[in-house]
């Protein structure tokens, strides 16, 4: 009986600490991303459209590891009894792979361009049973100056 | 075609309901699935043991539990046992199991008797602070014997068996068979509430049989009885509270028209 109440403690405490700052990490995303719309970014080889001449081309990246509360562990445990959607790691991967490139594009703010962007994901603690798991996503791409 | 740097106006990588729902519909339907196997699986349970022979039980579980377990040295048979051993058979002179006993009394302070499989009777010795009479002890082995008349030992495992392995099939971990243990518990509880009063009727019958009255068979509830109650908690109790035993355990001798007379004195406390 014990053990029920700490695990429904772990997954109350989970949901309300998770959703505060799920919340907050969206509202900085749509801050910082409109903050710095303006800067260009392709996944393309080549620049859009005409820059001019190049001055430097530099690799630049980005990487962000976040980890999952334990509400949506368990529903996601829950998940899997019965398939379908993971809707909890939805939002995970969504804020993971915006906070990289955001992270990568702060740190050019004066490229012209960013091109040649990719992601690496990765998940942290895979496989290790019991434990919170998390998710790291790398940004990596060039940044174009002229 | 120029280009117009702007954000998207909608998220659409992501779902935008409300993820307490998700949760509590999971939830019910896991905790369905479980109750539902269970109950079926509790209901095979019930009718393998009926084919289970003492002797193919004591082949089985010989094997399993081998001789005495290292761990609770048995006291070296003084006379407590030796006379222990003497009640209970007289006892079950008065309801035939259909198989032999053995007595196991051994040093705890928990005070606590149980019926394990191979015909083994587990009695600790932290029991006997809690009866005052040799009729109150006699109640306490004639449940057991009750129990092992019902071959609620096994009853009781086997579903255990199911349990363990429906919660891990079903959630795949340990941590999260937890969310199920209300399930669990609730289901064992009301079973076991069930098996329990009928032991206690069983036993009610081998002590009216063996003393000729029922006085002292309510002695062990008696003390028992514990001034706080937690009415959830209550539930979720293998044992039906010892209040409500006390009751059940009137109730029935008042049925069949038992009277009580005086008790034997606790013969431990002379020895």
């Amino acid at each position: 009986m014990f053990d029920l109440y700490i695990l429904l403690s772990l997954i109350i405490l989970g949901y309300i600490f998770g959703q505060i700052l799920e919340r907050r990490h969206y509202a900085s995303i749509k801050r910082r991303e409109l903050a710095i719309v303006h800067l260009v970014t392709t996944n393309s080889k080549r620049t859009l459209g005409d820059v001019g001449e190049l001055a430097e081309a530099r690799l630049v990246h980005g990487g962000v590891v976040i980890s999952v509360d334990y509400f949506k562990r368990i529903v996601t445990s829950l998940r899997n009894f019965f398939g379908g959607n993971i809707r909890g790691y939805e939002t995970l991967v969504d804020r993971a792979r915006r906070e990289a490139i955001l992270r990568l594009k702060e740190s050019c703010p004066d490229a012209a361009q960013i091109i040649n962007l990719r992601l690496e994901t990765s998940s942290i603690y895979k496989g290790k049973g019991n434990q919170i798991g998390s998710v790291e996503v790398l940004a990596y791409a060039t940044a174009i100056y002229t | 075609m120029k280009y117009h740097a702007k954000l998207p106006e909608k998220n659409h990588n992501v779902s935008h309901q409300n993820p307490i729902r998700e949760f509590l519909a999971l939830l019910t339907g896991v905790l369905t699935f479980v109750l539902v196997v269970y109950w079926v699986l509790g209901f095979f349970v019930d009718v393998a043991v009926d084919y289970i022979s003492p002797e193919m039980e004591l082949a089985i579980f010989e094997s399993v539990l081998g001789e005495d377990e290292p761990n609770t040295p048995p006291i070296v048979p003084d006379k407590t046992q030796l006379a222990m051993e003497v009640l209970l058979s007289d006892l079950s002179q008065c309801m035939n199991v259909g198989f032999p006993i053995e007595l196991s009394y051994t040093q705890s302070e928990t005070p606590n008797a149980f019926a394990a499989p191979g015909g083994k009777m587990v009695v600790l010795s932290g029991l006997l602070k809690y009866v005052k009479s040799e009729n109150g002890l006699a109640f306490v082995l004639a449940h057991e014997l009750g129990h092992f008349k019902n071959r609620d030992h096994l009853r009781g495992m086997g579903r255990n068996v199911v349990l363990m392995a429906l919660s891990f099939l079903a959630t795949g971990n340990s941590y999260l068979s937890k969310l199920l243990m209300p399930v669990n518990e609730f289901q064992t509880a009301q079973f076991s509430q069930g098996r329990e009063s009928d032991a206690d009727a069983r036993a009610l019958d081998i002590i009216q049989c063996h003393y000729g009255h029922v006085a002292g068979a309510t002695e062990f509830f008696e003390t028992m009885v514990k001034p706080e109650g937690d009415l959830l908690m209550h539930y979720f109790q293998t044992h039906p509270e010892a209040r409500a035993r006390i009751d059940a355990i009137h109730k029935l001798s008042q049925e069949r028209g038992y009277t009580e007379g005086k008790v034997s004195p606790a013969f431990w406390l002379e020895m």
